[in-house]
């Protein structure tokens, strides 16, 4: 298995680990958490930009981060961040756990089926059909908690992905999806 | 009173931005990068499209901490936006969620600032 694999993994695994930890404690305490986990995070990185680097920040950088970052980190923080977007703009628990399968399966199964895709996007050829498909298709799980709204938010989201933008994914698709979700609901 | 606690710990923070920093270019990202994430936040709870009211200083301090994030400084900074959020919180000036939703509005304006808008494109933060 490719490293990206193995981060993509990672990605829809914290997903699903968010999305448990908001149905085992109320939305309050899972803002605090994920506020809390991100100022962690941000101490951390601080930390490895001095060179005082922990062993076991080392081996996850070494294990999963990806080697053109901006900084190591950087898109775990973001993808914490989107999280806190979801978990913070949005009040009922339904809409964001369908955020959060959102960002963490629909972007992740992207990732891992679209840099095998073959059909480049017209207009982002960083970005392949079969990825934007793929994160449509994977984002459908949100149908189950927020309705067909859902169905209709996956497709917005996916097209949100596809374009080519300079904000980091996992900012920008909880942008979207709060911005839709507000604007549809 | 409450709201003059959180001015003056901007005023502090401001300060120190003056202090630890130098160089002219990298003071107007931070300011820049304040007056996004001031404008950022109230236009949020002006809109009313959400139900939550990033707090605007809280939202000012986290843009301002995350630009010192490669820097041995950022500790002060770090501090100072906890205790910016704790006298919002106190002061009832800001809930749980208004502080929270504050840290996104500030690392993206400090993201939007330092990777979009041309200053320094990212590079030599």
């Amino acid at each position: 298995m490719e490293k990206e694999d193995k981060r993509q993994l990672v990605h829809i695994a914290i997903g699903i680990a968010a999305v448990v930890l908001l149905l085992s404690i109320q939305r309050p305490q899972f803002v605090a958490v994920t506020f809390a986990i991100i100022l962690l995070g941000l101490l951390l990185i601080n930390l490895r930009f001095l060179d005082k680097k922990l062993e076991i920040v080392e081996k996850i950088v070494g294990l999963f981060e990806r080697e053109n970052v901006r900084f190591a980190g950087w898109g775990s923080a973001c993808y914490a961040t989107g999280v806190l977007i979801i978990a913070t703009f949005l009040t009922g628990t339904d809409s964001i756990i369908a955020g959060i399968i959102i960002l963490a399966l629909g972007d992740g199964m992207a990732s891992i089926i679209g840099k095998r895709g073959r059909i480049k996007l017209p207009f982002n050829r960083n970005k392949s059909l079969e990825g934007t498909l793929a994160f449509f298709v994977f984002s459908l799980p949100a149908y189950v908690f927020i309705g067909q709204n859902g169905i209709a938010i996956a497709l917005i989201c996916a097209i949100v992905e596809s374009l080519d933008l300079k904000l980091d994914d996992n900012l920008i698709i909880p942008i979207a999806y709060v911005l839709t979700y507000m604007l549809i609901t | 009173m409450t709201g003059l606690i959180s001015l003056a710990i901007m005023i502090i923070s401001l300060a120190a931005v003056v202090i630890t920093e130098k160089r002219i270019q990298k003071q107007l990202k931070i300011i820049a990068t304040v007056i996004v994430a001031a404008i950022a936040s109230y236009i949020i709870g002006a809109t009313g499209l959400v139900l939550v009211n990033p707090g605007i200083y809280p939202a000012m301090s986290f843009g301002l901490m995350t630009a010192y994030l490669n820097k041995e400084s950022f500790w002060i900074f770090f501090l100072l936006a906890l205790a910016m959020c704790f006298f919002e919180a106190w002061s009832d000036s800001a809930n749980l969620f208004g502080i929270a939703a504050a840290l996104p509005v500030g690392l993206l304006s400090f993201y939007l600032i330092d990777n979009n808008l041309g200053m320094n494109n990212g590079k030599g933060r």
